[in-house]
C-alpha cells in the first residue's frame, strides 16, 4: 500500500547489538540464520522500519553488517520495510 | 542544480511528448554479422569470441551503429542511445575487453554525436539529443548468485561504482547530453550508477540530465531485486533525475499499470519505452508498429508520457508509428509531490508529516 501512514512509526529496535543482548550473542557467535530471524520476528509483529546498530568495539562492524543486510535483503517478508543504519561511525553508516 | 540542456530538455516536455530510438539489439541483429565483422582488422586474432559483443561495434563497425543512429532520427526521434549498454569493466570481462571500456564508451558517444549534430543542422527547429547508455550489469549487488549462500555477492558497491564512474566520464568525453541509467533489475547497481555519475559531475563542476528507467521483471511488477516502481522512485529520487520511468520488459500492454503507478507519483517527466510486445517461441519480437503505437497512444491520450520510445524489438517503423502516434496528444503534466518522507524497502512507506497543514 503506499498511502501515508501515521506519524506514530514502530521502529523495530531489537536487531541492535547495543540494546538487545540475545542479538548480540547471535551476533558474536556468528548465528546470522537466528539473529536474521529476530528481524523477521520484528517485522512480523508489526516493526515498520527496522533499526539496525552493530556498534561494540569487539565487533568487525563493517563485515557484520554487510553481512546481515546482504542476508536480510534475500528475505522479501523482511526486506518489504526499510532499514534504519544506527551507528555512530560515520564511515561504518557511509558503507551500509 | 540544473544546467542548459535540462532547461532545454524541460521546455521541450511542456510542449510536446518527445521521442526516443528503438532497440539497437535487435537493429544489429537484422545486419547478419558474423565473427569476423566483429573482430575487423583491429581485432582478428583476438583470443575470446567476440560476436554478441555488440558494444564493440562502436570500434569495428561503426558505419553499421552510424546508419541505426540514423535511421531512428529519420523515424522522428529526438533522443537517441549510445551503443554503449555494457560497456563497464565488469560486463566487459565477459569478452576479457576491460581495457576497452573507456574507448568504446568515448568513441559510442563521439559517433552519436556527430549523428545528432547533422540532424539538428538539418531541422533546427527540432534539437536532436544523445542519451549515454549505461546498463545493469552482469552481476548484481542485491542477489546472490549462490543459492546455497544468500548472504554472498558477486561484487561490491565500491567495485560497481568504480566501473560505473569509468564508464560516466568516458560518455561525458564523448560529448552525451544525458545520463541515462537503463534496465535498472536491480536498484543498488542503478545507486551505484548514481554515485559515480555525481561523482563526476561533483569533480568536474558540472552537471547533465540524468534518466533513470528501471525495468519489471514478472507480471506482479517488481524488478529482479524486488522493488516495485513506487518503491524504485523512491530509493533513487535523491539523484534528482531529469526524468524517471521504466523500459524493455514485456510489451506496452502488461507495462500498463505499472506506468499508470509510476506517472500518478513521479514529480518529474515520465519516460517509458517499453518492448514490441512479448517474444514468440523463438526469441522474436513480432508485434506491429501498428500494435505497439495504438497502444503507446492511448497513454498518451491518458496523460501518462512525456517521453516515450522502444526497446526490444522495436524498429524505425515502430518510432516512425509511435512519433506521428503520440504527436497528436499534448504530453503529461508535471506536478509537484507534497513534501512528505517517502522511504522504501521492497515496498514504499511514506510517512504523514508531523504538523498537519492549517
Amino acid at each position: 500500500m503506499n498511502k501515508p501512514i501515521a506519524q506514530f512509526i514502530n521502529v523495530g529496535e531489537r536487531t541492535n547489538v547495543a540494546g538487545s543482548a540475545k542479538f548480540k550473542k547471535l551476533i558474536f557467535e556468528e548465528k546470522y540464520e537466528e539473529a536474521v530471524a529476530v528481524a523477521r520476528h520484528q517485522v512480523e509483529g508489526g516493526a515498520q522500519i527496522i533499526d539496525i546498530n552493530f556498534d561494540d568495539a569487539m565487533l568487525d562492524a563493517e563485515y557484520a553488517m554487510t553481512k546481515f543486510l546482504n542476508l536480510i535483503a534475500a528475505e522479501p517478508d523482511i526486506s518489504r520495510v526499510p532499514v534504519m543504519i544506527d551507528s555512530s561511525n560515520g564511515r561504518l553508516s557511509k558503507r551500509a | 542544480m540544473t544546467d542548459k540542456i535540462t532547461e532545454q530538455l524541460t521546455e521541450l516536455c511542456k510542449e510536446r511528448i518527445l521521442v526516443m530510438d528503438g532497440a539497437m539489439g535487435t537493429m544489429i541483429q537484422r545486419e547478419g554479422l558474423v565473427e569476423a565483422d566483429y573482430r575487423g582488422e583491429r581485432f582478428k586474432d583476438y583470443p575470446s569470441d567476440l560476436k554478441g559483443n555488440n558494444d564493440l561495434l562502436v570500434l569495428t563497425k561503426p558505419d553499421v551503429i552510424e546508419k541505426i543512429h540514423n535511421m531512428f532520427f529519420d523515424a522522428g526521434a529526438d533522443i537517441i542511445e549510445t551503443d554503449t549498454f555494457n560497456a563497464t569493466s565488469v560486463s566487459m570481462a565477459d569478452y576479457d575487453m576491460q581495457f576497452l571500456v573507456r574507448e568504446i564508451n568515448v568513441e559510442g558517444a563521439k559517433l552519436a554525436r556527430k549523428v545528432a549534430d547533422e540532424w539538428t543542422a538539418k531541422t533546427p527547429d527540432k534539437p536532436r539529443f544523445v542519451a549515454g547508455s549505461i546498463g545493469p550489469m552482469n552481476r548484481s549487488l542485491s542477489l546472490s548468485p549462490d543459492v546455497d549462500n544468500p548472504g554472498f555477492r558477486a561484487v561490491t558497491f565500491d567495485e560497481v561504482a568504480t566501473a560505473y564512474k569509468e564508464q560516466v566520464e568516458g560518455l561525458i568525453d564523448g560529448g552525451v547530453d544525458i545520463i541515462l541509467i537503463e534496465t535498472v533489475f536491480d536498484t543498488l547497481n542503478s545507486k551505484a550508477a548514481i554515485f559515480a555519475t555525481q561523482e563526476v559531475f561533483e569533480e568536474r563542476g558540472i552537471h547533465l540530465p540524468i534518466m533513470l528507467s528501471c525495468t519489471v521483471t514478472d507480471m506482479s511488477g517488481r524488478n529482479l531485486s524486488g522493488q516495485s516502481i513506487e518503491a524504485f522512485w523512491y530509493s533513487t529520487r535523491h539523484a534528482k533525475p531529469f526524468a524517471v520511468g521504466l523500459n524493455c520488459a514485456f510489451g506496452a500492454e502488461h507495462l500498463r499499470p505499472h506506468a499508470i503507478a509510476i506517472a500518478a507519483i513521479a514529480d518529474v517527466p515520465v519516460c517509458v519505452y517499453p518492448n514490441a510486445g512479448l517474444p514468440n517461441e523463438m526469441g522474436e519480437y513480432d508485434e506491429t508498429p501498428e500494435v505497439t503505437s495504438g497502444l503507446l497512444e492511448e497513454w498518451a491520450k491518458e496523460g501518462l508520457l512525456n517521453i516515450v520510445g522502444g526497446c526490444c524489438g522495436t524498429s524505425p517503423d515502430h518510432i516512425r508509428a509511435i512519433a506521428e502516434a503520440v504527436a497528436k496528444h499534448p504530453p503529461r503534466e508535471v506536478r509537484e509531490a507534497p513534501t512528505i518522507m517517502r522511504l522504501s524497502g521492497i515496498d514504499p512507506v511514506q510517512i504523514a508529516t508531523a504538523a498537519p497543514a492549517e
